[in-house]
């Protein structure tokens, strides 16, 4: 076996080239994994280590209703007598008005905040930095208000500042320097205020139908069964409403988005690590075809198939091995480079301190993936040396193989590739954890490997049938090049069609996404939205909007409701996952409470997908619920529907069910009632109006802030801002990512371009023997290189956008927008860099003296 | 002993047939120096091809000191090489990325017998090439190609050596000495050696000549 290995190495002797273009595309791969893999356990690990601080209490119970009661009261007793430490915190969204005369340039009067109204040992765990230090502390002594930084900034107002919150005026305590379970990034909506609860009744902003939330939080006694109290509780609580969750669960929230966020990267570092070993299995395909003879010179030596087999799986292995290792090694210290670029990359969106350290274990992970991915990927250019005949050492064009011996490889090899996608699935399965988007991975896969197969080979046979009848001589002989044995337009055309692919796919979905939420250019979409706006203020408030300018005013109405049961059974609580972490979007539709709203008739920005939207006023009570609501509650149109509307039921047919474009801004419900008795239930009202000069927008604001303290204001170009921010810092990732995909390319396209070096190199010499000059050669070369990356990209493209579409449409339901200037950018760039590494890598070609080639022969 | 009987090979080119070989009986006793000879295209190389197993006939037998090399399958035929055969060609069929020494250790390491793989050694000086041990073949002469080659094929100590146009790359001095060293291994080794050159033709002690893919005549000598 020794001598096996040692033969296996010698055949790297002369192509260490080549080999290092291999070994370079697994590299890639393999760091493009390790790194996603690395750098995202990190992130869970610092979650999870800080959940203490992050939650700031051990447990939490909250609720939309101040959290006292029969069934609550009990709990708390319990909690109290076990000597557990308590915190209260009352938080709603509020508005916060400057009183003070001076402000810097450009600074506002009103500001969205969200209010947190402390009360007891706040909080349990940790403490809040402020500057001046310790003004938490010194809340309940007079009415004042801690604030973020990004408040003070937009009001430009500091401590000792007086500003109104509600009814009450209130002094400026101080800055939030650094709350536990914050993140440091100041680009929140809503950025906080702390109160004491002591001053929250004079603020006069705790009115039926405003949206809050209680929560008590508990620091208790070491050896208190935390996760104990909580499943003898669970039911109790649910059914009051009221949720408790421990610190364990802390960042359920962020660590469900950052498995989601995995989810989406690892695929995309599997796309890498698959283009890099389908570079691998094309560059060896070629290298292995070069290596025929040596294998038919063992095989004719004494060599069985085995060990033939072995000295070209062990080569590609250790190929797969060497660039899996240094893949690996650089991606388990990509954590450490993701923590020092942290700030730049949207670490201080995370609430937590970053402790980001080498990831030994991924890099691990990464090594064995891309070790059994190159096996795997080279078995078929392996498993094709081994069967050389040995009859090649006395005549190199053997006869062709038998008919049945043909139909036999066939199968072989059919059976060989559907192995193949069978292990793409398990690796994704493995990988990313879900069988259904592992199938979809792999569907797309397949998909886009088999259109690009087909674009392959649709350009070898327009070379062949179209080519001859060209005019120019260099023109047809470098489309002949497409068909010639040897020829490498399937991998070229892959590695281009998929790196195109990924490019233009993420410059498709974040055109769209900017677009979409590029407030300023789309007449149709508000500027403000008014929420917790009281029935007695709504004519007041829609004065002042008219009369501030504001135009294309909308009011819906909004009532809190459960739901309790669905056609007659009741909603099933039990089943809803404890654990905060694992809860899934369905639980949370059975637990969660709704604003619903009721009108006439449909609006413009929603589409009726089946049954029968209500005109005027039904006579029975009707209801029209959000397709996925009734996906995920397995509702059927003519359910009856019973809601519990501030602990009154009410029962609605279900008539219809819509899809809502949220995007369109425009106040919707997913639950719509018919009008009737429900007119009669408390309410507020969400509204929305357009004004789009910004000074009299701010001016308005500030108007409606003065006169309706409670009615709290988002400005849409504000959230705009605050969503183009995250976006940015995504698209920063994805682009990074992208970018791995394209420098995988290029060492594909570069280890293509050297695997069929050898034969170019000879074609070139007889060419020159018979007259070409170097310049007919570079021409011939050039049209070669440009005519794959040509059809490549235009693959690429046409891919990205079939792909794009429908993701667009069924994940951000935003229109399409293609970047045509981005792809133009990117078709040429890639035609030139095909067409320069091309010349970079064939210069020997057209260099190489013919007598030299000829004589090496 | 290599007996052939009734040995013949087809090709087929889509539908159409080619009888490259057919009707072939030869019988070879150990220790002779056999010559086959014939035009291009004649069937020299096939015949070789099929006497040392890289091949399959269509019809007819290859038997080698009584074993039916088509009752064996592809690896048995590989390992039967490996212990059996020696082989020289035109093109010599050295690994390029194996030094000389490790080209002619070759068969012995694949058998596993590494006492005999430490003879190569010894093997390259008897071909005068000790000093060009640890070159590799792009840095050889043909004639040196050739030795490397010889030395191969000698180094398992073969029942049977069979060389295809062993000098047919050659100067006629570097032919010459490949050609001594060809005939000092048929003290050892049966030699069926496939030429062009009438010369080293006569230096067998016996000719097959074939014509369109049969054998026209068998010329008897006395040995060289």
């Amino acid at each position: 076996m020794r001598v096996l290995v040692r033969y296996a190495l010698a055949e790297t002797r002369r192509a260490r080239g080549t080999l290092a273009f291999c070994v370079v595309s697994i590299a890639i791969g393999v760091f493009s994994l390790t790194a996603v893999r690395g750098v995202i356990t990190g992130l869970d690990e610092s979650l999870a280590g800080q959940a203490r601080a992050i939650i700031g209490a051990d447990l939490v119970m909250s609720g939309n209703r101040p959290l006292a009661g029969p069934a609550v009261d009990p709990m708390l007793a319990d909690l109290r007598a076990a000597g557990a430490v308590e915190a209260g915190v009352t938080s709603f969204y509020t508005m916060v008005t400057r009183t003070a005369e001076r402000a810097g340039p450009g600074a506002k009067n009103t500001q969205l905040v969200r209010l947190r109204a402390v009360e007891g040992s706040y909080p349990p765990y940790g403490a809040i930095a402020s500057e001046p230090p310790g003004a938490i502390a010194r809340l309940a002594a007079r009415p004042s208000l801690l604030v973020d930084p990004a408040i003070a900034r937009t009001l430009g107002i500091r401590a000792g500042d007086r500003v109104r919150v509600g009814a009450l005026e209130v002094e400026v305590a101080g800055e939030l320097v650094r709350v536990p379970g914050t993140p440091t990034a100041a680009v929140g909506l809503a950025p906080q205020a702390y109160l004491d609860a002591g001053w929250l009744a004079a603020t006069a902003l705790v009115r039926t139908g405003s949206r809050i939330q209680y929560e008590r939080l508990f620091r208790v006694p070491d050896g208190f069964d935390v996760e104990g109290w909580k499943d003898s509780h669970w039911d109790a609580a649910l059914a009051a409403n009221v949720t408790i969750s421990t610190s364990r669960e802390a960042a359920s929230g962020l660590q469900q988005f950052l498995a989601r966020l995995s989810d989406f990267l690892t695929t995309v570092g599997l796309v890498t690590l698959l283009l890099g070993a389908l570079g691998i299995a094309s560059a060896l395909s070629v290298f292995l075809r070069h290596k025929l003879d040596h294998a038919a010179i063992l095989r004719c030596l004494g060599a069985t198939s085995r060990q033939v087999g072995f000295v070209y799986g062990t080569l590609a292995v250790g190929i797969g091995a060497v660039g899996s290792l240094a893949g690996g090694v650089l991606g388990a210290l990509a954590p450490v480079g993701v923590a020092a670029l942290a700030p730049r990359i949207g670490g201080d969106l995370i609430p937590a301190e970053l402790s980001l350290a080498p990831s030994w274990i991924a890099g691990a992970r990464g090594l064995a993936v891309g070790v059994v991915v190159t096996a795997v990927f080279a078995l078929l250019p392996v498993w094709r040396t081994a069967r050389v005949s040995p009859l090649r050492v006395l005549r190199r064009h053997v006869e062709p193989v038998p008919p049945r011996r043909r139909r036999r490889d066939l199968l072989l090899g059919a059976a060989l590739l559907a192995a193949l996608f069978a292990f793409v699935l398990a690796l994704a399965v493995v990988e990313i954890g879900s069988l259904e988007v592992a199938a979809y991975f792999t569907g797309a896969v397949v998909l886009a490997l088999g259109v690009l197969a087909l674009a392959a080979r649709l350009l070898a046979l327009a070379a062949r049938r179209l080519g001859p009848r060209l005019p120019g001589y260099h023109l047809r002989q470098g489309l002949a090049n497409l068909h010639r044995p040897g020829n490498q337009t399937r991998s070229t055309l892959t590695a281009i069609g998929v790196g195109v692919l990924l490019v233009v796919l993420i410059g498709v979905i974040e055109a769209s996404l900017q677009r979409t939420i590029a407030i300023e250019d789309r007449e149709e979409l508000p500027s403000v939205f008014l929420v917790d706006v009281q029935p007695d203020e709504r004519a007041g408030v829609e004065q002042t909007i008219a009369a501030g300018g504001g135009s294309d005013l909308r009011v819906a109405p909004m009532i809190g409701a459960r739901i309790a049961a669905a056609g007659g059974r009741a909603i099933d609580r039990t089943g809803v996952a404890r654990d905060a972490t694992r809860r899934t979007w369905a639980d949370q539709m059975r637990t969660r409470e709704y604003f619903v709203t009721f009108r006439e008739a449909t609006l413009p920005s929603e589409e009726v997908v089946a049954g029968t939207f209500w005109r005027g006023r039904p006579a029975r009570q009707e209801v029209s619920i959000d397709e996925n609501l009734a996906d995920n509650l397995g509702i059927r149109l003519g359910d009856t529907l019973t809601l519990d509307i501030q602990g009154l039921p009410l029962d609605a047919v279900v008539t219809s069910f819509r899809r809502i474009r949220w995007l369109a801004m425009v106040p919707n419900a997913i639950i719509v009632l018919s009008p009737g008795p429900i007119e009669e239930a408390p309410r507020m009202y969400v509204m929305s109006f357009r004004l789009t000069d910004e000074a009299r927008r701010r001016a308005l604001e500030s108007d409606l802030a003065q006169r309706f303290p409670n009615v709290s204001a988002i400005d849409v170009t504000d959230a705009a801002e605050t969503v183009r921010i995250i976006l940015d810092r995504i698209s920063a990732i994805l682009g990074f990512l992208a970018l791995l995909t394209i420098a995988t390319g290029a060492v594909i396209l570069g280890g293509a371009v050297a695997a069929g070096r050898f034969a170019r190199i000879r074609e070139a010499m007889l060419l020159r023997v018979l007259g070409a000059s170097r310049r007919d050669l570079r021409r011939i070369l050039g049209v070669e290189y440009a005519a794959l990356a040509g059809l490549g990209g235009l693959a690429g493209w046409l891919l990205a956008e079939a792909t794009a579409r429908p993701a667009l449409a069924r994940f951000f339901d935003a229109p399409p927008v293609v970047p045509y200037r981005l792809v133009a950018a990117v078709l040429v760039g890639v035609v030139i860099l095909n067409v320069a590494v091309g010349f970079a890598l064939s210069r020997g070609v057209a260099g190489a003296r013919p007598l030299d080639v000829l004589r090496e022969e | 002993m290599i007996e052939v009987v009734g040995l013949g090979r087809d090709h087929t080119d889509g539908a159409r047939k080619l009888t490259v070989l057919d009707g072939i009986d030869l019988a070879i006793a150990d220790g002779e120096l056999v010559a086959v000879t014939g035009p291009s295209g004649s069937g020299k190389s096939t015949l070789l091809g099929l006497i040392a197993g890289l091949d399959r006939p269509t019809r007819g037998t290859v038997v080698i000191d009584g074993q039916d090399l088509g009752t064996m399958s592809e690896d048995q035929l590989a390992r039967f090489r490996g212990r059996n055969l020696g082989f020289v060609f035109q093109s010599f069929q050295l690994i390029p990325t194996l030094t000389a020494l490790e080209n002619v250790r070759v068969p012995a390491e694949l058998l596993g017998d590494f006492a005999v793989a430490r003879r190569a050694g010894e093997l390259l000086e008897r071909v005068g090439l000790e000093d060009r041990a640890h070159h590799y073949p792009a840095q050889l002469s043909g004639g040196e190609l050739q030795r490397v080659a010889l030395a191969r094929a000698s180094l398992t100590r073969p029942r049977i050596l069979l060389a295809d146009e062993p000098t047919g790359n050659l100067d006629s001095a570097s032919g010459a000495l490949v050609l001594g060293l060809l005939l000092d291994l048929n003290r050892a080794s049966t030699v069926v050696l496939v030429t062009h050159n009438p010369d080293i033709a006569a230096r067998a002690g016996r000719e097959v000549r074939l014509r369109d893919g049969t054998v026209a005549e068998i010329v008897a000598r006395s040995a060289a």
